[in-house]
């Protein structure tokens, strides 16, 4: 378990703003109470979280309070009420009381004055350690972008891809091209959409492998039309053809009436 | 003020526990405009806001055996509380009718006003307000005052779904510096204020 980057990857922040799901906020509270570097970082998220509330109150409406309380009342009428408010703070001793908090705000003042230029520098440098935090989660993710992109690139660029060209089978959905990138080398396949059709949310998109003249499911076309994605598809050596139709569920056989695209694949 | 945050907490969880209703009037004296804020943000109706003001704090006391110190802050259960209410309020009425799309980016900032302690409270808001980056401030208040969900966030402002928690701990953290700040700048200030005021009198200006 590394705590830092627990820590860091802002879960605790979900929690205490309420987005974690009931599993994280499950997790979290089992961390919590294992790891006291957690739960100190928890309580300084909640102390900043409620003092920006408190900043940004309102001033409610008069009454509200007598309003709740009567609300109550009429909830538990059978119980006893003690609602006492016997809230008698003394006021007296005041002169002691300045004269204390005096000699404490000169000697906090003595302190500060000493250490204020501590103070500035480990502003500066929990101001650059913020920075620094931004620019790695930045890069972070750059560098994640650029992996899958690089990827993509390995996959376009071998040179023992064959590009199955999957295009128009009929008038009833036109300008649609799909491509298959089939790689005998490595035994892969990868599916592009360049251009598929829109279809209504009750409907899906089916791949199919013609082998041996019969049609071979592949699974769903789990991807958005236009996308440059590159689906990684099941491989299947003795492939002669390609297809994509529009069912209304994932099926055992085409239906050839909604055939969308067709490629063959040429050796 | 903050000092006596964790005091105020303690007593409010003990009268809770022993189900007594000075709990109540407790966290209505500490909490009740915090809370307010929240609730105004999220549903911008003072008339509603004022009935799920009530409904909340009938809430933590119907619902005070499931508040559990060892989970987090008082404060933190009762926001969420009261940011719940607030969302389930704007959702049914949603539901009821096509709801205008209102702008989130300048909640209700100027309602703030008035007596002399809110003033003061409402300069140190700007401060720490105006300190935040932009960017970080719409995020907070998109999650903290209007209830966002991630989905709606990405929506939203276009931060990718997987950035969303690593955007807001960098948003929170500066918040978390820009109080600290504030809190020594305020220490300061009233330090000097009082050996003015001690060095006034010593030499029998009063």
């Amino acid at each position: 378990m590394d705590i830092k980057k627990y820590i860091a990857s802002g879960i605790l922040e979900h929690y205490v703003l309420g987005l974690a799901s009931e599993e994280e906020q499950k997790e979290v509270e089992m961390y919590i109470s294992a790891y006291p570097e957690i739960k100190t970082e928890l309580e300084a998220i909640e102390v900043a979280m409620e003092q920006y509330a408190q900043l940004q109150g309102m001033d409610t409406p008069p009454d509200i309070d007598a309003k709740i309380n009567s609300q109550i009342d009429a909830l538990q009428k059978s119980k006893p009420k003690d609602s006492g408010k016997n809230d008698s703070s003394t006021f007296g001793g005041w002169g002691m009381t300045l004269l204390l908090g005096g000699m404490l705000l000169a000697t906090s003042w003595w302190a500060l004055s000493n250490n204020q230029k501590a103070a500035e520098e480990a502003g500066k440098f929990s101001t650059l350690s913020t920075q620094f935090e931004t620019l790695q989660s930045d890069c972070d993710e750059t560098s994640k972008e650029n992996e899958v992109l690089k990827d993509k690139i390995r996959i376009l660029q071998d040179p023992d891809n064959q590009v199955i060209k999957l295009s128009e089978a009929q008038d009833k959905y036109p300008d649609v091209l799909a491509s298959i990138f089939f790689n005998k080398a490595t035994q892969k396949s990868y599916l592009r959409a360049n251009a598929l059709p829109d279809i209504p949310s009750d409907r899906v998109l089916q791949l199919w492998a013609i082998v041996d003249g019969k049609p071979t499911d592949m699974g769903l076309v789990e991807v958005s039309t236009n996308s440059d994605d590159l689906i990684e598809i099941p491989f299947i050596e003795n492939a002669a053809a390609f297809a994509i139709t529009v069912e209304t569920g994932k099926n055992t056989a085409p239906n050839l009436d909604e055939l969308v695209v067709i490629g063959n694949v040429t050796s | 003020m903050s000092i006596n945050i964790s005091n105020t907490e303690k007593e409010i969880v003990a009268y809770l526990e022993k189900g007594d209703r000075r709990a109540i009037d407790i966290a209505y004296k500490n909490y009740g405009r915090a809370l307010y804020g929240i609730i105004l943000r999220v549903v911008k109706s003072g008339e509603v806001a004022e009935e799920i003001l009530q409904d909340v704090f009938v809430k933590i006391w119907i619902n005070a055996e499931s508040y559990n110190r060892s989970k987090g802050r008082l404060f933190t259960w009762m926001s969420n509380i009261a940011r719940n209410a607030s969302i389930d309020s704007i959702r049914t009425a949603r539901s009821k009718r096509e709801q205008k799309t209102t702008s989130i980016d300048n909640p209700v900032y100027e309602n703030i006003g008035g007596n002399e302690e809110m003033n003061v409270k409402d300069f140190a808001l700007q401060k720490v307000i105006n300190s935040l980056d932009e960017k970080h401030r719409i995020l907070i208040d998109y999650t903290y005052f209007q209830g966002y969900s991630q989905r709606e966030i990405e929506k939203e402002l276009g931060i990718p779904l997987g950035t969303v928690k690593s955007r807001l701990r960098l948003a929170i953290n500066q918040l978390r510096e820009k109080l600290n700040d504030d809190q020594i700048r305020n220490l300061l200030v009233s330090i000097v204020l009082f050996l003015s005021l001690s060095l006034a009198q010593s030499q029998g200006l009063f």
